[in-house]
């Protein structure tokens, strides 16, 4: 990956803007995850090797409540989003229609909104039409910004495909449904796997947008964090934050392995 | 054939009128571009006629989607299904059709047989070589039993010898199935020794339809006799029944030739070096020995270059050198007067 004769790395001191870049990025994830082992009262001072705020964590009702509401309103998202993306993208793909552009930046820009505009502008939309803030409102809100996160990677695997896979489906007696159903959902699979991990995963951890629309009881894991943090940091944070991170990387990795099992066929 | 619209308009197909007859092996033979794989999908209704019509034994095929077509086609590239298996790629059409299991079961069996895959059941295309490859797909489209088979360059992406193994294997699954095969190529040799008929195309238009001989004997135009085979091209009159050459010999003319202006065709293993020096007067430039043949090149006073190949029999060797001056024979039915 570092090419010694590429001529950047004669400018002095490159090596140490690196290492300071990377320290910059990791050294605080690290330190949480040692000190959620810590078994000092104070988060911040080690004194030595604990699973008690693990215990703390799992035994605190509250936390295992908005654990809870994380995982159905991610899971839900998640499938929503997907569904949406897939129709989306199969719709986009293999024709070409006036606004075709207009379209794909428009499925895009979500990513580029700032989070608080959707956060005020989503809360406003269901104060409008009357709907209690709660776990829908959440689900829904989360849906809308899933849907990028899904669309892109499944998008981009059906841009992958032969487009001649699908005609000779057609060729061999299948019905538009069936050349669907048969040839072209199954080889979307890893595009459609990523992406859903990809929503799961930015559903999860979405803190603007959730503070602003989820109502009393739809408090989920990271509103709940913020919540503690205003009185303190407490190793219990570190040990769900720990928690957090340890279920977003493990899905990261299950998506790039399948994203690498995808392509090698 | 139009593809596209505005400025963006391609007209790919042009005048076609085909009539293919039941089982057939009809070739269409072309350069690239000239619309073969357009021709194709026509057929088997991946793009629809801007004009005029297609009919399937009489009956019109308009409006007729793919799927609902008895035409199937064993593509370029194959278009393997790549999560399914060997078997599961060949049952797919009849699974389509919703034929019984057991019935599948029995035609892939016999298809696996039919192009020398069994035992390979199991394995997914990318597993396979791309000599298989290309059988799968043939067993894949030959196993629905369609009443045409469209091969579009299958075979071009092969070794010669898998390539010259393959083409016996067509011609025999050809008379084995009684399938009326559309074959496109751009190989003039492939075509000549595969095909019932042949049609020449030239930028979307058909050239020539013939039987390989026709086609190789009486190209009806410079084109076909450029694209098929090697030939040299003489300018010449004919007037009163002769063919003036410009410098000044004569020939009779083979068929009846109004008079004018003339281009003739000779096919260069119909030529001959005359043994006394007789006929058209020319100098040798090059010899060149090619092991069965010889090949001599001519230079015709105000001529294209022309090639004499003769083959070297036992004691047929002429001492020829190049600078010498020889004599060129051209027996009447070696000749072939082309309007161009
Ligand atoms: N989808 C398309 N849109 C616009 N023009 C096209 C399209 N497909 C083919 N053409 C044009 O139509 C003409 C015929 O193409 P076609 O693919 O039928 O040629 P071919 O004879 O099969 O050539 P090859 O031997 O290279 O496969 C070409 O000029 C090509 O550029
Ligand atoms: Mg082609």
């Amino acid at each position: 990956m570092i090419n010694p004769r590429n001529p950047l790395w004669r400018f002095p001191g490159l090596f140490w803007v690196m290492v300071l870049f990377f320290a910059f990025l990791y050294v605080p994830i690290f330190v949480l995850v040692a000190l959620s082992f810590n078994a000092n009262q104070v988060a911040t001072i080690w004194t030595g090797f604990s699973w008690d705020w693990y215990k703390g964590v799992l035994d605190n009702p509250n936390i295992l409540r908005a654990a809870q509401n994380s995982l159905i309103v991610a899971t839900a998202a998640t499938l929503l989003s997907t569904l949406v993306a897939v129709a989306a993208a199969v719709g986009m793909t293999g024709r070409r229609f006036r606004g075709q552009n207009l379209f794909n930046g428009l499925v895009g820009l979500p990513l580029l909104v700032p989070e608080i505009v959707t956060a005020v502008a989503s809360l406003l939309f269901f104060l409008a039409i009357g709907l209690q803030l709660g776990l829908l409102t959440v689900i829904l809100a989360h849906t809308v910004f899933c849907i990028p996160f899904a669309y892109l990677p499944i998008r981009a695997r059906l841009e992958g495909l032969d487009p001649r896979l699908a005609e000779a489906a057609t060729d061999l007696y299948a019905s538009p449904w069936h050349t669907f159903r048969r040839v072209t959902l199954p080889l979307l699979v890893p595009g459609i796997v990523s992406g859903a991990m990809l929503a799961f995963i930015t559903s999860m951890d979405d803190f603007v947008i959730t503070f602003f629309v989820a109502g009393a009881g739809a408090t989920t894991l990271p509103v709940y964090i913020f919540g503690m943090i205003r009185t303190g940091i407490t190793p219990e944070v570190n040990a769900i934050s720990t928690l957090l991170l340890g279920v977003s990387v493990l899905l990261v990795a299950l998506s790039f392995v399948v994203g690498q099992r995808g392509q090698a066929r | 054939m139009v593809y596209g619209e505005g400025s963006e308009r391609v007209r790919a197909l042009d005048r076609i009128s085909l009539e293919i007859g039941h089982n057939e092996f009809f070739t269409l033979l072309g350069p690239s571009g000239c619309g073969k794989t357009t021709l194709l999908r026509l057929i088997a209704g991946f793009e629809q006629p801007t004009e005029g019509s297609i009919r399937l034994y009489g009956q019109p095929l308009e409006g007729l989607p793919p799927y609902r077509r008895p035409v199937n086609t064993v593509f370029q590239s194959y278009a393997l299904f790549p999560h399914l298996s060997v078997a599961q790629n060949i049952a797919f059409g009849l699974e389509m059709l919703g034929k019984p299991r057991a019935e599948i079961a029995q035609v892939v069996r016999e298809m696996l047989g039919l192009v020398k895959l069994v035992g390979y059941e199991n394995r997914r295309p990318a597993q396979l070589s791309g000599g298989q490859q290309q059988r799968v797909a043939l067993a894949r489209a030959l196993a629905n039993r369609p009443k045409v088979l469209l091969l579009d360059e299958s075979l071009s992406a092969l070794d010669l010898k898998l390539r010259k193994e393959m083409q016996l294997e067509l011609k025999r699954l050809h008379a084995e199935t009684g399938i009326t095969f559309v074959f496109v190529t751009h190989d003039q040799e492939e075509a000549l020794t595969m095909s019932d008929r042949i049609a020449v195309m030239q930028e979307g238009r058909i050239a020539q339809v013939g039987t390989p001989t026709e086609i190789y004997d009486a190209p009806n135009s410079r084109y076909v006799a450029d694209f098929i085979g090697e030939t040299n091209f003489l300018k010449a009159r004919a007037r009163g029944g002769v063919l003036l050459l410009p410098d000044g010999s004569s020939l009779p003319t083979p068929v009846h030739t109004p008079d004018g202006e003339v281009t003739l065709a000779i096919r260069p293993e119909r030529a001959r070096l005359s043994a006394d020096g007789s006929g058209i007067s020319a100098r040798v430039k090059d010899v060149v020995y090619k092991g069965t043949d010889t090949i001599y090149l001519l230079e015709l006073p105000g001529q294209e270059p022309f090639q004499v190949r003769s083959q070297n029999r036992l004691g047929a060797l002429q001492l020829v050198r190049p600078g010498d001056p020889v004599g060129l024979e051209l027996p009447p039915e070696a000749v072939r007067v082309l309007k161009e």
